[in-house]
């Protein structure tokens, strides 16, 4: 472990000379910590108390088991610092010791008649070779039962039943088989609602596990706005396990939490509870202060449990660490905290606070906003995910301020604030937000942010740009046809001048025009040609396909980084024809949009023009959707899917040459490297892993770069705010060896990003597969 | 605009920070004032930092001045433990680096490494780490090591390691 302390110097604890180097300089520190060891090992009272603490999962206060299992002054602050939440010090790297991944699992859903027998038979799980055991009482089934995906004989329960999700692993079948026959057999004695029932298969088990995964958020989901959700995190010993559950039933009625949802591991006696709480009444505040302190007297006094067991001391059990410890081990922490940060700057107020209050204090309003962010409890499960997040702003923060832009509206107070706030969003909330939605997928409760930034943005479009975008909208081909023309002209120029030149002209003009004008690069496609018909193939066609080209791949042709000159509408024609299809296209198809361009920049009745346009035209050619239509850009499609009929059968290209070229080609693995960018919407339609089985068909090795989510180009966003793309792939290149033949994806405009940022030639998956195809079957 | 010793504080680290990481405009500040747990602190100064020597001279100068700071990666603490109303800082970007040893026994891993993707980088060793918080896919190893303490549980309750505890072993 290698730790930073406040006063800069550093320690790592498995570099002797570190070591060495702190003991010199940080001799006194080493002392005064042998010292408390010392000590607390020779008073047997609190050296046993210690011990019996930690015979329960806890993380409420210091770890003080580390005063009395070390001996050695820099072990012991090794084991200190963990769980110490940056009040202590920082720790800069921390090595674990890993675990096997055992491969077979098997899940049972195991139905008791109520909480106590549940909890009953938890001893004899514990004595068995099991994974886990997740408590769930009957709130807790009920707050999912019916939904989507749940097992129906959910919603037919008796009113106090309880379950216990288990699941056993094992590194082969057999050893999984003896697991199991080994928990049925410990399990026997004890009376169940339905008989045990394990399942092996993934999806059967990952439908169980979705019950468990589906608790918080069905609370989450159905408070009321301006609420917040609460999770508790208190643990009990294991044999008082089941008359603790029933005293927190007890205690959440008594204070008006009646609809609160307890589950837990139950393996370690560690239960949460979760409920719906208001803090923009004083009432309501005080209601929760006081059955937290019932809350906290009835874990410690009457079980002597643990009052964080998972979730850490934080702000919000730093008030009670004193009642959980008493008062000697309490002072303890004291002077271990004041060892390391004497004067209290590390994290203050965190673990150690002297406010009895301080748990009451600081709350976050969650102000009314948007119907669609309401929901958000600021979990931060978003922030990973969004291509923003090292430019601007991450998906909850977006949402943080706009709520505070809406609170200051509604309340009136301070105008110069929410001007501040309103002017600086402007860029940092709405501009640069790619509106991708990935968020959407991290979200407990699905929120999907980008929604509510193109909300903001419809809302923001005035009369001219709505005028100009009906022009634009009702005159596609000439759009696609003068944008396929700028192109051509700009790759003439482009083939002329080199790239160099290019790129400087291209920058002056961008200047020049206040970063109106989109920023050139080397990537930029080429026009494209018009789009073939189809030719026929030699022999008789084997079926027929719909493909609509986007408005994307009918202007933008190929670019000086593509080894051939062929677009992306000619070479999918050609493939589409070497599978044996006859390759239809809708009536004009010069006019034809998704709609997508328009909507995502505020002009949401331009682009529902489109789409219904585009649906009238699918229709036709598809004769209702007897036809499968194959789609060149997985965003249109997914916007297609989310706004056409739903007879169509629209499909991705992705979806499309998995489902059906095996059996209408024979594939090659290439002797090649090659990169895969899975676009945002494929992701959201869950093909990243069925995109990685498409290029491994077609190449002997396949890379996803580590950590790329959204490119953040956001359709033309690349063009006009570069930086957002630039930021969202700033790690790109790093992933990508060497001997990378080429990337590929499956948008068009994606590709130009990523081709940038990488300089690696992105292009269509398409290209890919028709390099390594012939006509034939895929055994 | 920056209160009492925030002004000289935002100035010594000046001189080695860009002002891109060094936030204290009206909306960084709010933005950053918010984990997921259900309190709020605004901070007066919102510092990225990238490398641990940028650590070590930030911590110089807070010292020096007498500033609190809280450190913060993924923001996904539940009890209010990555919140600051002086200095919070963020570690940006960077702090991803892992290093797996030779038979997969031990992963080394820097605080902003993503706990999920922890498990990629095991996965073809057949191996994970110990610790399976709900906020996996999020929550990043910074935060983990405060959350995640049971291994003690192990050493003196001898009993089995269960789900998201953390074995004895498991920590070196």
């Amino acid at each position: 472990m290698r730790i930073i302390f406040g006063d800069g110097s550093v320690l790592d604890t498995g570099d002797p000379e570190s070591r060495e180097r702190f003991a010199g300089t940080h001799g006194k520190l080493l002392g005064r910590i042998a010292e408390i060891a010392g000590r607390t090992k020779s008073n047997g009272t609190l050296a046993s108390r210690i011990r019996d603490k930690y015979r329960m999962k806890n993380t409420t206060g210091y770890s003080l088991n580390a005063l009395v299992d070390f001996d050695d002054p820099v072990e012991i602050i090794e084991h200190l610092m963990i769980g110490s939440e940056g009040t202590l010090g920082f720790i800069a790297e921390v090595t674990y010791n890993t675990v096997p991944d055992l491969p077979c699992k098997a899940t049972a859903l195991i139905l008791f008649h109520d909480i106590e027998a549940a909890c009953g038979a938890v001893p004899a799980l514990k004595s068995c070779s099991v994974d886990a055991a997740e408590l769930m009482d009957r709130a807790s089934l009920r707050s999912v039962e019916g939904k989507e995906g749940m097992p129906e004989y959910l919603s037919g329960l008796g009113e106090s039943v309880a379950a216990l999700l288990v699941e056993a692993r094992a590194s082969d079948p057999s050893g999984l088989a003896a697991r199991v026959e080994e928990i049925r057999r410990a399990l026997d004695r004890f009376p169940k609602v339905r008989p045990l029932e394990f399942t092996g298969i993934p999806a059967e088990y990952e439908k169980l596990w979705n019950i468990r995964k589906g608790l918080f958020p069905s609370v989450g989901a159905v408070r009321r706005t301006g609420t917040t959700v609460i999770i508790e995190d208190v643990a009990f010993p294991l044999p008082r396990l089941a008359e603790a559950s029933l005293d927190l039933r007890n205690l959440f009625v008594r204070h008006g939490y009646g609809d609160a949802i307890l589950f837990g591991h139950a393996l370690e006696g560690n239960l949460h509870f979760v409920f719906k709480q208001d803090f923009n009444v004083p009432s309501e505040v005080g209601r929760y202060g006081d059955f937290i302190d019932e809350l906290t007297a009835m874990v410690v006094r009457k079980y002597d449990g643990s009052l964080k067991a998972e979730h850490g001391t934080g702000r919000n059990m730093a008030p009670f660490v004193e009642l959980e410890w008493g008062a000697e081990a309490y002072a303890l922490m004291k002077e271990i905290k004041s060892v390391f940060d004497p004067e209290n700057l590390l994290n203050p107020g965190v673990v150690i606070n002297d406010d009895p209050g301080a748990h009451l204090r600081n709350l976050k309003p969650l102000p009314a906003a948007h119907e669609i962010i309401d929901k958000c409890i600021e979990c931060g499960f978003c922030e990973v995910q969004c291509p923003s997040k090292d430019l601007t702003l991450t998906p909850r923060q977006r949402i943080v301020v706009y709520r505070e832009m809406s609170r200051l509206t509604a309340s009136g107070e301070s105008s110069g604030r929410l001007a501040a706030l309103g002017g600086a969003y402007r860029y940092e909330g709405v501009e640069t937000c790619a509106t991708d939605g990935l968020c959407s997928t991290a979200c407990p409760v699905g929120i999907d942010t980008g929604k509510m930034i193109k909300h903001i943005r419809w809302r923001e479009t005035g009369r001219l740009p709505h005028a100009v975008a009906r022009a634009f909208a009702g005159n596609m081909s000439a759009v696609t046809a003068a944008v396929s023309a700028m192109l051509s002209v700009v790759g003439v120029s482009h083939a002329l001048l080199g790239t160099s030149l290019m790129r400087r002209a291209a920058l002056a003009l961008r200047g020049i025009s206040g970063n109106r004008i989109p920023l050139w690069n080397e990537y930029m496609p080429r026009g494209a040609g018009r789009i073939p018909p189809s030719r026929g193939i030699g022999g008789m066609p084997s079926g027929k396909v719909v493909y609509f080209p986007s408005c994307i791949n009918r202007a933008m042709g190929a670019s000086r980084d593509y080894d051939e000159e062929v677009g992306l509408a000619h070479k999918t024609v050609a493939l589409l024809e070497k599978a044996g299809y006859e390759v239809l296209f809708p009536e004009n198809l010069r006019d034809l949009c998704c709609g997508m361009a328009f909507d995502s920049k505020g002009f949401r009745e331009e682009g529902a023009m489109k789409a219904d346009e585009l649906n009238r035209a699918l229709r036709e050619v598809s004769n209702d959707g007897e036809l499968p239509v194959y789609v060149d850009m997985s965003p249109c499609l997914y916007r297609m899917k989310e706004t056409l009929d739903r007879r169509l059968r629209l499909y991705e290209p992705i979806e499309f040459m998995l489902a059906f070229f095996p059996e209408r080609l024979k594939f090659r693995k290439l002797p090649e490297t090659v990169a895969i960018h899975t676009t945002c919407s494929s992701a959201k339609m869950g093909l990243s892993s069925r995109f990685r089985d498409l290029a491994e068909m077609c190449a002997e090795r396949v890379v996803v770069p580590d950590g790329v989510g959204c490119c953040g180009w956001a359709g033309d966003r690349g063009f006009t705010f570069p930086e957002l793309n630039a930021s969202a792939l700033a790690g790109l290149r790093s992933g990508i060896p060497g001997e990378c033949s080429g990337g590929y994806s499956t948008s068009r405009t994606c590709e130009i990003g990523l081709s940038l940022h990488s300089g690696l030639s992105y292009k269509s998956i398409v290209y890919l597969v028709d390099r390594c195809t012939t006509p034939g079957v895929t055994a | 605009m920056l209160p009492g010793g925030y002004s000289e504080f935002f100035s010594s680290l000046r001189a080695f920070l860009p002002p891109s990481r060094l936030l204290h405009d009206e909306l960084s500040r709010l933005a950053y004032g918010t984990d997921a747990s259900f309190y709020r602190l605004i901070p007066n100064l919102v510092v990225k930092v990238v490398s641990e020597e940028e650590i070590i001279r930030v911590l110089a100068e807070s010292c020096r001045l007498r500033l609190p700071v809280t450190f913060r990666a993924a923001g996904t603490s539940l009890s209010g433990q990555s919140l600051s109303d002086s200095v919070l800082i963020v570690l940006a970007g960077a702090w991803k680096r892992y290093r797996i040893n030779e038979d997969a026994s031990r992963i080394t891993l820097q605080p902003g490494v993503v706990g999920a993707h922890a498990n990629v980088y095991l996965a073809p060793y057949r191996k994970k780490i110990g610790p399976d918080p709900a906020s996996i896919n999020s929550a990043m190893i910074g935060g983990y090591r405060r959350k995640q303490r049971q291994r003690h549980v192990l050493r003196h309750g001898a009993e089995q390691l269960q789900d998201d505890c953390l074995d004895e072993d498991h920590l070196r």
